[in-house]
């Protein structure tokens, strides 16, 4: 077993999780840097539409969301020292409890959704909705990748197929939900706050 | 063999304590900045608001990198690699701010 | 070789080749035409020898993908395949129908044809790639269903690897993709909609599944390295592919009178493409870096790493270069796309195509690997053939900026046919390089007639008579 970690490790040098899911991680990251910097480039060429725009957005939405995937990255690091202590049972409550707010993150966003399509906002409306539905879909369909990984990590927890000394992979499903909050956050400040 | 099992976990709750006291208190931080970004957006603006959020950000950013992702511990270049992405993205963001 | 039904990939895999030499005669000829307009007309017209070298391309590298589905599935599933009598069948009626589509492009005019094969009931023909008459694409259908019973027959009763779901997945993937040939609306926007879903979904999505499985297969095999970690891998980038290459099929709905955010969503998107190809080099060096055994076929070693570079240049750089919807807006349709098309398919497909070929033949004939012999011609082989292609990529992009330059970008523009006169002598040099394409090709086919096998001993001796 422990072979295998060692492959990877020379390289990777004490990375949480496989080296494999932080080179997928690093590439994410280039793709919403991309977005990011495309949505910043389109707003400097029609500040005034973007300003305008924004202000329609739910921004106590986006502020209860940046909250609650905070929170539940904070549940993911203490999944992570649970299984470290050897408690399969409490890493296991810790996930499900990660995945719970997940889940109100994604009634949140839906909610914002639906909002905008009874008001009959689409891709087409204006470039700033363009950027800004496209956006949070994409990342909201990674928050629905992340719980899918976090759903098997919580249900291997409480399997027990996890221990104290081999737990990998806790650590990678808990670095890629890591991600898919850390992207929120300059989603959040850049989209819902700064104008 | 008995015996010797019982010190060093021990030993690891204690140690365990603290990287749990960590955690929150990290999370506790992020959670305040995010608060104050949010206020912020409500009643500053410009770019003095840009320059501000955008550092709240970049400190949220690490925050969440080198503690819950554990890069802390990690080998430099990764810290390195990451610390650049961040930094290139603000960096990006703020330019294109300031040529509107 | 492990299982007795894998020898039915044999046959699918001399067929390709056939088929492979096939699709390079009509390329020389089609480049001969661009130098000569009235070269074998009427007997042989551009646009019929255009659409020959485009679908005998297709289809052998179906042959070959069927051969590697039919040799690796088995392997993999460690049982026998389910019905290795269908795959025989299969093949000849894959093979007769691919024989039957070419000789009637070139006997039949192609409005004649398509009179003949009720194209008038069920509207299909006509769009590039998609050209087969109605029957054919039936056909087709009814071969890939065939395939995809078979192997995913052999993979129900069997071990369930991860390359094997991938790869069977994949198949699925590529016969669904398949039906949105058979909607063709009048609607130009719409019937370029259902021609874009095919040809993307298969070349920038589904494909790139079925290259990363059949290299993640040659790697555990040749390497040794961990099936756990290669496997994992394989399915970064799977998820890499998706995530860039579902929304990167806007860069095809640029002014094709889809919705405008198509220009946003399709260039983004569509820059990220190259990141899947990024994945693919580092895990293939990687994993090559951390071998645990000498393989001795060097010269599949040697496509399996081809591969991925080349790969990367043709579909992630020369697609790159031309993917932004601005400088789309010049060179749409010039030769620069010719050049990406050439260096990608040739790149990614055909060159994993032959790295399949190479590790298995040898294994389909009894023998580990080839006599050293063959395996020089056989690697001489690859270094003609992936240098012609190279130069005929770069004289493509010339031709390419000329025609941007000239007849696009350009504050008077030059007609059409004056521009192709500037641009003559990078068809010259095209012509140039796929005849010594054509030569690689033969130097390669000429590795299969070696008798005799990769010696352990005999090498041992060479290498300390040294």
């Amino acid at each position: 077993m422990s072979l295998h970690i060692n492959d990877d490790a020379d390289a990777a040098q004490s990375l949480p999780g496989d080296l494999a899911i932080w080179i997928f991680i690093f590439a994410e990251l280039v793709v919403f840097g991309i977005l990011f910097a495309a949505y910043a480039f389109a707003r400097s060429s029609h500040v005034t539409l973007f300003n305008v725009s924004q202000l329609t957005l739910n921004r106590d939405n986006g502020f209860a969301n940046t909250l609650i995937l905070l929170t539940s990255s904070y549940f993911v690091v203490r999944a992570n020292q649970a299984i470290k202590a050897g408690l399969n049972k409490a890493c296991g409550y810790w996930l499900s409890g990660a995945l719970g707010l997940g889940g109100g993150f994604l009634w949140l966003k839906l909610a914002e959704f639906h909002q905008d399509f009874v008001h009959g906002i689409n891709l087409s409306t204006n470039l700033f909705y363009m950027f800004y539905l496209s956006l949070t879909f994409f990342h909201f369909m990674h928050v629905v990748m992340g719980m899918v990984i976090l759903a098997v990590v919580a249900y291997k927890a409480y399997t027990g197929r996890y221990s104290a000394e081999h737990h990998t992979g806790v650590e990678t499903g808990g670095s890629y939900w890591h991600m898919v909050d850390l992207v929120w956050i300059i989603l959040f400040a850049l989209v819902y706050v700064i104008h | 063999m008995e015996l010797s099992r019982t010190a060093p976990q021990d030993k690891g709750r204690r140690h365990s304590a603290g990287v749990i006291r960590r955690a929150t208190l990290t999370w506790l931080i992020l959670l305040g900045l995010t608060t104050l970004s949010f206020r912020l957006g409500a009643t500053v603006s410009g770019n003095v608001l840009m320059f501000t959020v955008l550092g709240l950000t970049l400190i949220k950013g690490h925050l969440v990198t080198s503690e819950f992702m554990g890069l802390r511990h990690a080998h430099w270049v990764w810290r390195l690699v990451m610390a650049l992405y961040l930094l290139t993205v603000g960096s990006i963001i703020a330019f294109a701010y300031l040529r509107a | 070789m492990n299982y007795q039904s894998q020898r039915v990939a044999k046959p699918y895999f001399i067929a390709a080749l056939g088929l492979f030499v096939g699709q390079i005669v009509f390329g020389l000829i089609a480049g001969l035409q661009y130098l000569n307009g009235t070269f074998l007309f009427p007997a042989l017209p551009f646009d019929v020898v255009h659409m020959s070298h485009t679908n005998l391309l297709i289809v052998w590298l179906l042959m070959a993908f069927m051969g590697a589905a039919y040799f690796i599935v088995p392997e993999e599933a460690q049982t026998e395949l389910y019905s290795p009598k269908l795959a025989l069948i299969t093949f000849w009626v894959f093979l007769a129908a691919g024989a039957v589509t070419i000789l009637s492009y070139l006997f039949v005019p192609y409005t004649q044809l398509a009179a003949m094969t009720g194209n008038a009931v069920l509207p299909t023909m006509g769009r590039g790639y998609l050209e087969q008459p109605l029957p054919i694409k039936v056909g087709i259908v009814l071969v890939a269903l065939s395939l995809l019973f078979n192997v995913t027959m052999t993979l129900i009763k069997g071990r369930k690897t991860s390359i094997n779901f991938i790869l069977v997945g994949s198949l699925w993937g590529l016969a669904l993709l398949f039906l949105p040939a058979f909607y063709f609306p009048q609607d130009t926007v719409k019937a370029s909609f259902g021609w874009w879903w095919v040809v993307h979904g298969w070349v920038e999505g589904d494909w790139e599944l079925i290259l990363g499985a059949l290299l993640g297969f040659i790697l555990i095999k040749m390497t040794g390295v961990d099936r756990e970690i290669i496997e994992k891998w394989i399915y970064i980038i799977v998820a890499m592919t998706l995530i860039s290459g579902l929304v990167g099929i806007g860069h095809h709905y640029y002014y094709t009178g889809a919705p405008a955010y198509w220009i946003w969503l399709g260039s983004i998107f569509s820059a990220l493409e190259p990141i899947p190809f990024m994945l693919l080099i580092a895990f293939s060096f990687k994993t090559l870096l951390q071998r645990r055994r000498e393989y001795p076929n060097k010269a599949a070693m040697l496509w399996a790493m081809g591969t991925p570079i080349m790969a990367f240049l043709g579909a992630g750089l020369w697609g790159f270069m031309i993917t932004l919807a601005p400088v789309q807006y010049y060179i749409h349709g010039t030769n620069f796309t010719a050049a990406h098309g050439h260096l990608a398919f040739f790149g990614a497909y055909a060159m994993i195509a032959l790295a399949i070929i190479s590790y298995a033949m040898p294994l389909l004939r009894g023998r580990i690997a080839n006599s050293m012999v063959a395996q020089r011609w056989e690697m001489t082989g690859f270094w003609v053939m992936t240098t012609s292609m190279i130069g005929i990529t770069l004289a493509l992009t010339g031709a390419g900026i000329v025609t941007a330059f000239l007849q696009r970008a350009a504050e008077d523009p030059m007609g059409f046919m004056q521009v192709q006169d500037k641009a003559r002598v990078f068809f010259w040099i095209r012509e140039f390089f796929g005849a010594s394409f054509f030569l690689g090709l033969l130097i390669y086919l000429r590795s299969f007639f070696f008798a005799g096998e990769y010696e352990y001993a005999n090498e041992m001796k060479q290498a300390l008579s040294k």
